[in-house]
């Protein structure tokens, strides 16, 4: 299974990189990066993600209208925002995005990973 | 509007506990008029709800290596471009939960981080409005309020 890690932060990729190896059991996951939305819809249109973490605000294409993209070409890939925004409308906005799951940061590990096992199931 | 520095000084103390795992000490609330701030690695981004601001926080060198080191869990040394990133990461999360608490909503822009000892950070126009200095580990993290100067009458 593939998932994709999308922040502009090289911190909080690595934190999530981190999280998800030490949790996974069974076959390991493959991780990849990226660290915007651009470059994060690159890799998904180029198919084999089977799920993507990514964060709301990031440069170039943030994560609000990755989000829309990958719902507008029919994608049903789970897409779980980590982001350090709590404004409700815009967690509602998410939401309406298509976004699967939305995590606060700080992430506490265990709720990421139990969010990432309950959609790559 | 006013935004209440106290909100995001708790913000700032439950991001490093979650991050860090380091307890941190706040100070009293300083105001400011203007003064002018300094730092090793400092991040800053705007809020905005009818008035604008900017919120800044400062790291010392060693506070700066110091919370990359904790999460991580490797020494870095001030040339590490992780120690930069996780200054603004910082403030992100500061932010964002301090958006939370706050009784009135704000919007908030990408953070602008730089790093290079004893720089001063210039932002709006005005010095700084309040800050706060808090303790981590031993090392300095300021956080502070700057305000766009009222228009003339």
């Amino acid at each position: 299974m593939t998932v994709l890690i999308v922040d502009d932060s090289a911190m909080m990729r690595g934190i999530i990189k981190q999280v998800l190896q030490s949790h996974q059991t069974g076959a390991a996951l493959e991780i990849r990066e990226a660290d915007n939305g651009e470059a994060a819809w690159d890799i998904v249109q180029q198919g084999g993600t089977d799920l993507v973490v990514l964060d709301m605000n990031m440069p170039v294409l943030d994560g609000l209208e990755f989000v829309r993209r990958v719902r507008a070409r029919g994608l049903t890939i789970p897409l779980i925002m980590v982001s350090a925004v709590t404004d409700e409308e815009k967690i509602y906005e998410a939401g309406v995005a298509g976004v699967t799951a939305y995590l606060e940061k700080p992430i506490r590990g265990s709720e990421l990973w139990e969010t990432v096992r309950e959609y790559l199931q | 509007m006013s935004y209440d520095l106290r909100t995001f000084v708790a913000a700032l103390q439950h991001t490093l506990q979650a991050l860090a795992q380091d307890e941190t000490h706040a100070g009293e609330i300083e105001e400011g008029s203007g003064s002018r701030i300094f730092a090793d690695v400092s991040a800053h981004l705007a809020i905005r709800n009818g008035g604008h601001g900017c919120v800044v926080i400062t790291f010392s060198e060693a506070a700066a290596c110091r919370l990359v080191q904790q999460v991580t869990g490797r020494e870095v040394t001030f040339d590490d471009a992780l120690v930069a990133d996780s200054v603004g990461e910082v403030l992100n999360m500061v932010v964002g939960h301090a958006q939370r608490k706050s009784p009135h909503r704000f919007s908030f822009a990408l953070p602008v981080i730089a790093k290079g000892r004893a720089h001063e950070v210039k932002v709006l126009s005005g010095g700084y409005a309040e800050r706060v200095v808090t303790e981590m580990a031993g090392h300095e993290v300021g956080l502070y309020l700057v305000m766009e100067p009222a228009p003339p009458p």
